[in-house]
């Protein structure tokens, strides 16, 4: 009766091999890598893009500078003196600052809206889900297993195991 | 207000906004926009599903580990009764 009842009992019991366990937490390495690298990569072509608008920036600004310059004779004749518009130079002065105000929100813009956070933070969360989920289903195999090994003994086959086993030889013939 | 300090009104933010339009035009420095600025909204799951799918499997591996529990209880006592039996 005890022995009908063990193997009712155990052939009820599930298997989860521990590769399951191992598979969802590289799993949830290879999201993490794999976030990084896309965050580092939005990052690096935003700061290139930055980096150029603002060497175009300081090009245009020495083109304007350049236009305000008057160049005079010096006294002695034997050289110039160069003369810059003050009111010309404090507007072009401002419409940079301007420029390179409006260039850093672009880069913060660029750098959020192509950083997908929201569908990486979902991917996270679903393998945090699953590995909860696995964890569990691990501890109640254990627990089970223990179960059997204790008292049917420890050199007698696991249910699923055996059958895995014979399904294994089976598949080889 | 009445209808001539309507147009009043109206032809101040006209003549503002050629005001601002002329500044544009004439800034070197304004280079514009880049042609895009992010991705789409898309997405593989709604938050809703996420949450609901979040609530409930939590609630199932929660019960596993109360039944892991149970059966490391169980498994002591039929241990106990073994050793008092046999």
């Amino acid at each position: 009766m005890i022995l009908l009842f063990l193997s009712i009992l155990c052939m009820s019991c599930g298997t989860i091999p521990p590769e399951f366990l191992t598979t969802m937490e590289k799993e949830r390495e290879g999201i993490n890598l794999l976030k990084e690298r896309h965050q580092k990569t939005v990052y690096e072509l935003t700061e290139n893009w930055y980096q150029e608008r603002l060497n175009r920036l300081l090009f245009i600004k020495q083109l304007e500078i350049n236009k305000i310059v008057l160049s005079i004779p010096d006294t002695d004749g034997s050289s110039t003196i160069e003369v810059i518009k003050k009111e010309a130079l404090i507007k072009i002065d401002a419409q940079f600052s301007a420029a390179v105000t409006l260039t850093t929100k672009i880069r913060n813009l660029l750098i959020e809206g192509y950083s997908d956070t929201s569908n990486w933070e979902k991917l996270v969360k679903l393998n945090t889900i699953n590995l909860e989920m696995t964890r569990s289903l691990t501890d109640l195999n254990a627990a089970q297993r223990k179960f059997y090994s204790d008292l049917a003994g420890k050199n007698i086959p696991f249910p699923s195991d055996f059958i895995n086993q014979q399904t294994q030889e089976l598949l080889k013939n | 207000m009445t209808p001539k300090e309507k147009y009043v009104k109206a032809l101040k933010e006209v003549f503002a906004a050629q005001k601002e339009v002329h500044a544009a035009e004439n800034n070197p420095f304004n280079l514009g926009m880049p042609s895009h600025l992010g991705l789409s909204e898309e997405t593989f799951i709604t938050d809703a599903v996420l949450t609901q799918l979040s609530t409930e499997v939590s609630q199932a591996a929660n019960d596993n580990q109360k039944f892991t529990k149970l059966w490391n209880l169980g498994t002591d006592i039929l241990l106990k009764a073994k050793e008092i039996l046999l």
